[in-house]
């Protein structure tokens, strides 16, 4: 999740802006507690919540001094830009619609994402594991290119080490260096 | 033999179906064996040389066998699993017909075994009940000739077999009831949240798609260089295999141009030749140009590198609203952020492919009210909504 917001900001190139959350808020929560007959005992904790981008904790103890720090931090929780919690939910949920889980699809083999499916021709899970090895050598838009090192590492520590064919692994882990080599020669970098 | 055993060692990263192949290559090899040692003695010792048992029984064994051996060369496992347990079922019918009936007796137990070992619930409740029902029949029966001569009570020993084999195939029903239901529900969880994952990345996806449309970049899988790369890559790594690199070339050309194509316009050609559909069938988990099995493993793979928090916070996995808040207008003032989330940022394909849709209020109430929502907001809330949705809908 944390990867798509980080992708999505990529692609907007802008914040999430709350002050339009709280106008709106402000808004409701007078209209709901006309409802309800009862104080509105929203408004502070919005005006908390839009201090809270420009204030530090100990300015908002200082000034909102019926909360305390715990329930301060409690409802900080709520703000849009300077927390991810709200956010996180908010995409989790849009995202939940529609997610049925039929029992054939738990058995089945889709569901496991891997460069040695069994049927696979091997030039299959050759061409699907330089293909990867490539990808992880350049400059993405949400992911910076990996030394050779850090590949190599990583591809035999890891679960990754699983998923890749046997065979194919070891002979990337044996020459890795010709592997490194042919990628800076046609795509060039250090 | 020696990939086998590899593979047993590795189990735990094999997959459902290659988990079942691996079953059925070990069934079937207990099955060759137990055959090839029991058939020809049993055929001529038992059945005194008896044209139709003595040849057409090996050759009907000998058949079922290869059926299964081909279904699991074919990758048809599960078709294979049915085969083995076939030949199981005719081989304890087989020598429960002979002269030693403890020993036939036993092979009920075997038969049964076999079954369990595929941990299929359906295959345990159809073959299972089958070969018991059968067996405590056959105990019945052949009480006398199981308990021997020395047998003072039959009535009490052919009732202890039939409770031996019924109570042995109630066990394991109930173990598979219990393990099934827990197995299905975490098994149920696992494929939701990796559903839920790939809608991630499929929006990734297309929030890439659409940044490298806008700075009007050119796609890595249209790039002449990188295409280069991975054509070496794969040639040099061919060269392990067989010294030919022109076939492989060739295919990684055939993986290029497939991310011009319409992938199902290709498999539904009846001109394209079938190698060309299998390559395209196999190659198809792992275009860039859509959110496939390569593009997720990226995708998680980089996920290794994001910053998390330092702090490992026990709510660091909680979404629901009621367990996060702890007053009442707190959780009312998250419901309401929520629904303003939902009403306002731009969180949906639209028709057209793109992310531009914002859900409207109906589709709101509908999620809101849904099952699979009761992870964020309980019921509570929901009613609260649902009794003053105008002003959500009005001010949000």
């Amino acid at each position: 999740m944390k990867l798509l917001m980080a992708i999505e900001k990529i692609k907007t190139n802008k914040e999430l802006n709350s002050e339009n959350y709280y106008e709106s808020l402000l808004k409701f929560a007078s209209s709901l507690s006309e409802k309800l007959e009862i104080d509105n005992v929203f408004s502070e904790k919005i005006e908390l919540l839009r201090d809270s981008r420009n204030m530090t904790l100990p300015e908002l103890l200082k000034k909102y001094e019926g909360y305390s720090k715990d329930e301060i931090k409690e409802i900080l929780e709520l703000e849009l830009e300077t927390h991810e919690k709200m956010k996180m939910i908010g995409i989790k949920a849009s995202k939940s619609i529609d997610v049925g889980v039929e029992r054939k699809e738990m058995f089945s083999e889709a569901q496991f994402k891997s460069f040695k499916h069994e049927g696979d021709h091997h030039y299959i899970k050759i061409i699907s594991f330089v293909v990867f090895y490539t990808m992880l050598k350049l400059d993405k838009p949400y992911f910076k290119s990996l030394k050779e090192s850090d590949i190599k590492d990583i591809l035999f520590n890891s679960e990754y080490y699983y998923r890749i064919d046997k065979k194919i692994i070891n002979l990337y882990l044996e020459n890795n260096k010709v592997f490194d080599t042919i990628v800076k020669d046609i795509m060039g970098g250090e | 033999m020696k990939t086998l055993i590899n593979r047993i060692r590795n189990s735990e990263f094999l997959t459902f179906n290659e988990v079942l192949r691996l079953k059925v290559v070990i069934v079937t090899a207990f099955l060759l064996l137990f055959v090839g040692l029991t058939i020809p003695i049993s055929a001529l010792l038992s059945f005194n040389f008896e044209f139709s048992i003595s040849i057409i029984v090996p050759i009907f064994f000998i058949i079922l066998l290869l059926v299964t051996i081909v279904t699991v060369i074919l990758n048809f496992n599960r078709v294979a699993m049915h085969f083995s347990i076939y030949t199981m079922i005719g081989l304890t019918v087989f020598h429960v017909g002979g002269a030693n009936h403890l020993y036939g007796f036993i092979l009920f137990f075997v038969s049964l075994t076999i079954i369990i070992f595929y941990q299929d619930i359906i295959t345990y409740i159809i073959y299972g009940g089958a070969v018991t029902f059968y067996g405590a029949i056959y105990a019945f029966q052949s009480g006398g000739e199981l308990m021997g001569i020395l047998s003072t009570s039959q009535e009490v020993s052919v009732l202890t077999y039939q409770i031996m084999l019924i109570g042995f195939y109630v066990i394991f029903l109930i173990q598979f009831l219990l393990s099934d239901h827990i197995y299905e529900k975490l098994n149920n969880e696992w494929v939701r949240m990796n559903k839920i994952l790939e809608k991630y990345q499929d929006f990734s996806l297309q929030h890439l798609n659409e940044y490298t449309e806008k700075e009007k970049k050119t796609p890595i899988y249209r790039n002449n260089k990188f295409q280069q790369t991975i054509s070496e890559l794969a040639v040099f790594l061919n060269e392990f295999y067989e010294t030919n690199g022109e076939d492989i070339a060739e295919l990684v050309e055939f993986y290029f141009f497939l991310h011009t194509q319409e992938i199902d316009q290709i498999i539904e050609n009846e001109d394209a030749s079938t190698e060309a559909i299998e390559y395209t069938k196999q190659l198809e988990k792992y275009l860039l140009n859509k959110r496939t099995e390569l593009t997720s493993m990226l995708y998680d793979f980089s996920t290794l590198f994001i910053d998390q928090e330092v702090d490992f916070t026990e709510h660091r996995y909680l979404y629901s609203i009621d367990q996060l808040f702890t007053t009442k207008t707190n959780k009312m003032l998250a419901l309401a952020i929520l629904y303003k989330f939902l009403r306002t940022e731009v969180t949906q394909f639209d028709k057209w492919g793109n992310i531009g849709k914002i859900l409207t209020h109906e589709e709101i109430t509908e999620l809101f009210v849904s099952k699979e929502f009761r992870e964020f907001i309980s019921f509570e809330q929901v009613n609260f909504y649902l009794d003053n949705q105008e002003l959500f809908e009005k001010y949000l």
